[in-house]
């Protein structure tokens, strides 16, 4: 994968993924590794301005992709963004940035491909419109591995009074505790680490490999063909 | 009036053309002749007023008789005698050149082949903003070669939110080497360039 070069270097492939942030870019590169996708350059809108990135940065992160000198050979470009809590105006939202960087009409739809060459594509985690985050995404893969672990979290969230939150927090607050516990090298192990790190990789705290992940997989393989 | 530049290969005299290269200093007479155009239609002040304030310890900018020729003089805060501006600092005798030939022509055309070159860095941003002033003022059109990227951040830090008339111009070989391209990226691609750490220069 040549996802962690930042954007000094040429692109080589043809195809380009920018996403919110180093956790998702380690997510997206280990992801297609693991499911043997075509290899392509994953970006966030953070790297190099030594950021966590967001999604307010795409237009910057796609003005500076087109100053690559190797630009012409970036056929696809995928933008990868959470839904957060108003799955509409998020997607709005990143439909805005494509027209602001002068890459012509955005697309109309999640998952549909826009116009012009290249043409862009804008993914919305979780898939299927769903409120949440790439949080939302994995915990749902964890959960479906360790099950009696997650059913032990869902009471500990109720016993501490911290199962009214809303689904995003809530989310996040399981999948932290779920790695937190079954990661005794780093209880604090961040969502980049899980997937960048060779020494936690074989511990599958979140299995790429678990079916809820299938449609990923076959929105990706859309997106390389 | 100041020499108009020539261009051998077409004999062409082109009095709103300049062009300053890498390596080469600017000749003391057309420096003086230059200034002596702004001091005639009496717009000196403005020239002098930016130079000084990016070199204080610069009082005054004037023309005197240095070996039988004229050249720009600099009266230095603190010190009895002139002192001629090329024996000051080539980079200082470099961008008074540069600025008193873009002060005085409008709608000039000004080529300048690696304009940090001989410039403090610390002089970088200041020294884009006030080109960046005087061609804006003068409507006039600047081409400006560099290989430093730090000279390019610096105009990114000069120019700020306004950056819909510059523009980079990428030039670059071929892979035989026979043919050679250019590309060119607005403004705000060079912004966003430079915010992400990507090497604009290519």
């Amino acid at each position: 994968m040549s996802g962690d070069e930042g954007w000094k270097s040429p692109f080589v492939y043809s195809r380009l993924i920018i996403c919110e942030g180093p956790d998702d870019c380690a997510f997206f590169n280990r992801f297609i590794t693991v499911r043997g996708l075509l290899r392509c350059h994953v970006r966030h809108t953070g790297m190099g301005r030594h950021s966590a990135g967001g999604n307010t940065q795409f237009h910057e992160a796609l003005r500076t992709a087109r100053m690559n000198t190797e630009f012409s050979k970036i056929k696809r470009i995928l933008l990868v963004s959470d839904n957060d809590n108003n799955p509409e105006k998020s997607f709005k939202n990143i439909q805005k940035q494509i027209t602001a960087a002068d890459f012509g009409t955005p697309p109309t739809a999640d998952l549909a491909r826009g116009a012009g060459n290249p043409w862009i594509m804008i993914m919305m985690i979780p898939l299927g419109g769903a409120i949440g985050t790439l949080e939302s995404f994995c915990l749902q893969a964890a959960r479906n591995k360790h099950i009696p672990t997650h059913n032990k979290i869902e009471h500990f969230a109720t016993d501490v009074g911290a199962h009214n939150w809303d689904d995003i927090r809530s989310n996040k607050m399981k999948l932290r505790t779920s790695l937190a516990v079954r990661c005794e090298r780093d209880p604090f192990i961040s969502l980049q680490n899980v997937f960048g790190d060779p020494r936690y990789r074989a511990s599958d705290l979140i299995p790429l490999m678990d079916n809820s992940f299938s449609p990923l997989e076959m929105a990706l393989r859309e997106f390389a063909r | 009036m100041s020499p108009a530049t020539h261009l051998p290969e077409t004999g062409e005299q082109m009095p709103n053309f300049f062009y300053f290269a890498a390596n080469s200093t600017i000749h003391a007479f057309e420096n003086a002749a230059r200034f002596s155009d702004l001091s005639i239609e009496q717009n000196e002040a403005r020239f002098i007023e930016t130079f000084t304030k990016e070199y204080p310890w610069i009082e005054d900018i004037g023309i005197e008789l240095f070996g039988g020729a004229v050249a720009l003089f600099a009266t230095l805060r603190g010190q009895k005698r002139k002192r001629a501006l090329p024996m000051l600092s080539g980079g200082v005798n470099r961008i008074a050149g540069i600025l008193v030939a873009i002060a005085s022509r409008k709608n000039s055309v000004v080529l300048i082949d690696e304009l940090e070159n001989g410039i403090f860095h610390a002089h970088h941003i200041a020294i884009w903003r006030q080109l960046l002033a005087f061609m804006r003022s003068n409507t006039s059109q600047l081409f400006v070669t560099t290989h430093s990227l730090e000279f390019i951040k610096a105009l990114m830090v000069a120019a700020g939110k306004n950056t819909d008339d510059i523009a980079l111009w990428r030039a670059r070989r071929g892979e035989k080497g026979k043919q050679h391209y250019v590309q060119q990226y607005v403004g705000k691609d060079l912004v966003a360039g430079v915010r992400m750490e990507s090497d604009v220069r290519g």
